[in-house]
């Protein structure tokens, strides 16, 4: 996360998470281990933000029934990635945005799947959009 | 709530949250000259 943070900050991007449970999971679980962290992270407890930015609830079905779910978190542990603990709903979808600086959005993909976009593909958002 | 579609060109919505420390962040005014906001879907 850190790496890929200094990329963004080198192109002239914050990076900001938000997140739905509460910090203390959070810290066990999530982000166990990766604390500092050189970028903030939101609580959302009761998921206006999300709502507000577009991100859905999936039903279990949708998510764990779908082969692409389990590709990615084969892919994911083989690159070493470890298992960090599950939070209080999974369903819960996120999202990737770029605001830009006339606060308005350049780049809006909220998960409807797992479908996360690559890290390259934001930062060539990030790298094309005028500052 | 209902949740919206966003779309490229939509101006973004107010982002003001805790931080996982209890400090107040609000996104507007405080970015430059873009930012990157990811919400999270915690799996695992």
């Amino acid at each position: 996360m850190a790496d890929r943070h200094e990329r963004f900050r080198d192109a002239g991007c914050d990076v900001v998470f938000v997140a739905h449970d509460e910090a203390a999971l959070l810290r066990r679980t999530m982000l166990a281990e990766l604390e500092p962290l050189p970028f903030p992270v939101l609580v959302d407890l009761d998921r206006r933000a999300y709502a507000a930015w577009g991100c859905t609830h999936a039903p279990w079905w949708t998510i764990w029934l779908d082969p692409r779910v389990w590709r990615s978190y084969a892919k994911l542990l083989t690159s070493g990635e470890k298992i960090r603990g599950r939070g209080s709903d999974t369903g819960q979808m996120g999202g990737d945005f770029v605001v830009g600086p006339d606060q308005r959005l350049v780049y809006a993909r909220p998960q409807r799947v797992d479908d996360r976009p690559a890290v390259g593909e934001l930062l060539s958002v990030v790298r094309e959009t005028p500052a | 709530m209902a949740t919206t579609t966003l779309t490229a060109g939509d101006p973004a919505p107010e982002l003001a949250l805790p931080t996982l420390d209890g400090e107040q962040f609000d996104l507007r005014g405080r970015h430059a000259p873009l930012a990157l906001v990811s919400f999270l879907r915690h799996a695992g």
